[in-house]
């Protein structure tokens, strides 16, 4: 059962917008969630990262009051979600991993239905729903069939939707999943721009250099257990991830491989058809410095490429593929 | 290059064994098939039994009648739970995209196909073998030649194989379950006649004489003949039966291919417009277009989900629940005005008749729209979008169940149509030598007729205002804690035909002397009435028609019966709408925290059966 609490549902301002402590879901025999603690400052961009059936969806669910049989204390906006459901879900925009469709609707009743679902009064949802295309860029196709809409649009109005009641925290469960490129930067510069509004928002995604553009903490979730989370910077630093610099040498040879191998911080030199591959314990020395040591060997440096940070480095380190 | 040998293995065939072993439901359907069928063999045998005396003797003799009626049974059997269990041979396949990765094995088309209508006569065959108790018993009476065994176990062989090929044909074509389904009984009732007509006309041939194929219809309604003569006549009937099915099977495998692809359409959307241009065309040539209701779409109210079922669904919208009435209340009108001027035992009777035929057809419509409430919503996946929003789950289940008070309302016109004229074909049809003005005095007598007679009327008026409702919250519970619309709808259909309408087929042909004999005994009868909805029905029908109940002993039954049902029917609403949140598989509202176990599709683990 989760813990008791006594207070009333009022969100309050000063709280982490999500809080969750010790989260459990069992699903029967499986332990879908085990453990889970999580806190989201206001205005932060959380990324959900895991492999399928790690138990991301399953806590976004939790956050969106659609599962019952959890443990641990789950708030948001310091409101308990399972003591307060009906005021958690004031206070949030959930965005499945699915596109629900309404065959029958058009864009604008789609939009005034769930505005009315939200309670909206009835003389603003006009306003509200024009707002609302107008930030998802949706105005010119109000009266178009919602079923008739592409993936990418149909991705758009879901955002659209979550808006309407303007929450504060954004729960949205694979945005970018099965969209064409064009689409998944539309989605990402509509993130960019909701972040900018001071939304809260807990992402979920596959694709893992998106999050890394998009979040300012990831949460890394392999069977139902929290490996990692932190900045970007903070995980590569607990992994001790090796920098990789791709250089280009005049004149290298195996003397100078050796040359390399001896500068303080680099752990190993590969030499490649074009190009040397130096690993370097950034730790220990800068990108910068490697550069200034190269230089003070007397190399000339035909090309010098440090290799961007990876995410999908870390995600392969951090998980083994299993599954709950 | 060494040849490949074909190796017999039957893959598809031992996948379909072993799902169906695996799955509950199949012990489920089998036990009620043999409840069913024990059931039904047992009060037949037992008619038998007792007409032949109280003389052992007498009872010698009697098997071949038992063998008979047990063949008989499991006809019907076949007709009415083979179809069910073979639509979804291809179909389950389509709907799980699972078909094409078939078709690129080395299985052929046809194999497919084959192995797949095996894998639905294997469990057929399974309740045919249910009966050889009752048939070993029958044919320890005596009466049972050899060649009338062979001829009944060949023939009920040949109808399944005739059924099965039928629906796995239907299932080839069609892209749904649900549309196969519709497809299978529609198809097979169309072509049934012609089965009756072609058997019998063969067969009369085969014995040299003329033939008039109406009146074979009309004296023997199934297509299979148990001889006493001779081999031959059997050859006849596998040819009758055996050639359609092999046809239908031809016929599969050209749609297997041709169709694997095909994209799922909404039939009953697809049927209302078709509809449409008809009654516009209608419409044009009447009126010259004249338009009295127009579709003027608002944008939703403070109740949206009840917007969306009355002004978005289509059965939930004025202009088609308008075509419903019309297309249900003008022949209904016209077959009752036409039997107004017949005798009083025939109108009576066709007025009863057409009873049974708008209820069977109200209850159908009305749980296909209930189960579809939150069945379709999840199908679409937007329920979760709804369930994550501030409306609660109460308020969710009232405003779903709008759109069917809306349809529940439509169907009770014709239902009080045929309530008004047999009160009035009752009384003796006063007003109808009135000429012209019987256009004002007939409704005038209908409508006095029905108060001279309130204890029927109340009785009928009672069993619409609350079965309707009734069968709407038993067809809106099922929805919700299954996980598909099919399945909702079939177990409906299934638990309602049990329960209110097998009464009502067993009664078919001695219903009087059944509710005479039941009237003699009250607390019986109040038993019987607790037991199934459609027995109150019975006695008002026939009691009030043939003056076999007081008016006040009527009035008790009716009393109790729609008190009982009436609490029924309020006691589930309550209790889904209290439980709201639990059957929706949501957090319930502002409650102290309760666990219980969910699916990994937000469905709640009691739901999944």
């Amino acid at each position: 059962m989760p813990d008791p609490d006594p207070e009333e549902p009022a969100p309050t301002k000063t709280a982490p917008v999500v809080s969750i402590e010790n989260l459990h879901v069992h699903y029967g025999p499986v332990h879908a969630v085990q453990g889970i603690s999580i806190e989201i400052p206001r205005g932060e961009v959380y990324g959900f990262i895991g492999p399928n059936g790690a138990g991301k969806s399953t806590t976004i669910k939790v956050l969106a009051t659609l599962i019952g049989n959890f443990t641990g204390t789950v708030q948001v906006n310091g409101v308990n979600v399972a003591r307060h459901p009906q005021a958690v879900r004031e206070q949030i925009g959930y965005m499945p991993d699915f596109f629900g469709v309404y065959e029958d609707l058009n864009v604008r009743e789609y939009l005034h239905f769930f505005a009315a679902a939200y309670r909206i009064a009835r003389k603003q949802r006009k306003t509200v729903v024009d707002d609302v295309l107008e930030l998802t860029d949706l105005t010119h196709k109000i009266g178009d069939q919602v079923d008739a809409l592409s993936r990418g649009m149909k991705q758009r109005l879901a955002l659209a939707r979550v808006l309407l009641h303007d929450p504060d925290l954004l729960l949205l469960d694979e945005p970018a999943s099965g969209l064409d490129p064009r689409a998944r930067i539309e989605v990402r510069e509509l993130l960019k721009a909701l972040t900018e509004m001071g939304k809260t928002i807990l992402i979920s995604s596959h694709i893992l250099h998106e999050l890394a553009h998009l979040c300012t903490r990831i949460g890394i979730i392999e069977t139902g257990e929290m490996v990692a989370q932190g900045s970007l910077e903070e995980i590569y630093h607990q992994l001790r991830l090796m920098r990789v610099v791709h250089v280009q040498l005049i004149g290298a040879d195996e003397t100078v491989i050796e040359q390399i191998r001896g500068i303080e911080g680099v752990s190993n030199v590969e030499a490649q058809v074009d190009r040397i591959a130096i690993q370097l314990r950034e730790d220990e020395k800068a990108v910068e410095d490697l550069h200034q040591a190269l230089v003070g060997l007397g190399l000339r440096i035909h090309m010098f490429q440090p290799e961007a940070m990876d995410m999908e480095t870390a995600f392969m380190k951090l998980t083994e593929g299993r599954t709950a | 290059m060494s040849r490949r040998w074909p190796q017999l293995g039957l893959p598809l065939l031992t996948k379909e064994l072993i799902e169906q072993s695996a799955r509950r439901r199949t012990y489920f359907v089998r036990l009620l098939y043999a409840s069913l069928l024990f059931l039904l063999a047992y009060w037949q045998f037992s008619a038998i039994l007792t007409s032949s005396g109280s003389n052992n003797l007498a009872m010698l003799g009697t098997g071949a009648d038992m063998f008979n009626r047990v063949v008989e049974l499991q006809f019907l059997g076949i007709l009415l739970f083979l179809p069910a269990l073979a639509c979804g041979a291809i179909t389950s396949e389509k709907e799980r995209n699972s078909l094409t990765m078939l078709l690129v094995t080395r299985l052929g088309p046809f194999t497919i196909l084959l192995e797949k209508l095996l894998g639905r006569l294997v469990p057929m065959f399974s309740f045919l073998l249910l009966s050889l108790p009752l048939l070993a018993f029958a044919y320890s009476l005596g009466g049972v030649s050899t060649l009338e065994l062979v001829s009944g176990i060949v023939m009920l062989v040949l109808v399944c194989i005739h059924v099965a090929a039928l629906a796995v044909m239907c299932s080839s074509w069609c892209s749904s379950t649900a549309s196969a389904f519709v497809g299978t009984y529609t198809l097979g009732l169309l072509s049934y006649p012609f089965l009756v007509i072609g058997a019998h006309a063969l067969l009369d041939r085969f014995s040299g004489g003329g033939i008039n194929p109406a009146l074979t219809f009309a004296n023997t309604t199934t297509p299979i003949q148990l001889t006493t003569e001779s081999p031959a006549r059997i050859w006849i009937q596998v040819v009758v039966l055996g050639l359609p099915a092999v046809v239908y099977m031809g016929l599969g495998r050209v749609f297997l291919v041709s169709r694997a692809q095909v994209v799922r359409q909404n039939l009953v959307l697809r049927f209302f417009r078709q509809l449409d241009h008809f009654f516009f065309w209608l419409n044009d040539l009447t009126t010259g277009g004249v338009i009295l209701i127009r579709d003027d779409v608002q944008l939703p109210d403070d109740s949206p989900i009840t917007w969306r079922e009355t002004q978005k669904k289509t059965l939930g919208t004025t202009r088609y629940l308008v075509r419903v009435l019309v297309s249900i209340e003008t022949p209904l009108f016209l077959v009752l005005a036409i039997v107004a001027g017949m005798a009083f035992q025939t109108r009576l009777g066709v007025a009863a008749e057409a009873l049974y035929i708008v209820w069977a057809l109200a209850v159908l419509l009305v749980t296909v729209h209930a189960t579809s409430l939150v069945s379709s919503e999840r199908s679409h996946q937007t329920l979760d979008l709804l369930l994550a929003s501030s409306m609660s789950s109460r308020e969710i289940i009232q405003q779903k169940h709008q759109g069917v008070r809306r349809l529940m309302f439509v169907l009770a016109v014709p239902l009080l149509t045929i309530f008004l004229f047999e009160s009035w074909f009752a009384m003796g049809t006063p007003g109808l030598e009135d000429g012209l003005l019987a256009v004002i005095t007939v409704p005038v007598a209908a409508l006095r007729s029905a108060i001279q007679q309130y204890d029927y009327f109340l009785c009928a008026v009672l069993s619409v205002v609350i079965y309707l409702p009734l069968c709407s919250w038993i067809a809106l519970w099922i929805g919700i804690k299954s996980k598909s619309q099919v399945r909702a709808m079939l177990l409906t259909l299934l638990l309602l035909f049990g329960w209110a309408f097998l009464p009502a087929l067993i009664a078919i042909g001695q219903t009087e002397q059944m509710v005479v004999q039941l009237l003699r005994y009250p607390p019986l009868t109040v038993f019987a009435c607790l037991c199934s909805p459609s027995v109150i029905v019975l006695i008002n029908e026939n009691a009030a028609a043939a003056n076999l109940a007081e008016t006040s002993q009527l009035m008790w039954y009716t009393g109790v019966n729609f008190t009982a049902y009436g609490l029924a029917w309020w006691g589930l609403r309550q209790w889904c709408l209290a439980r709201a949140d639990r059957l929706l598989g949501r957090l319930a509202a502002d409650t102290h925290h309760e666990s219980h176990p969910v699916t990994s599709a937000g469905l709640p683990l009691e739901n999944v059966s």
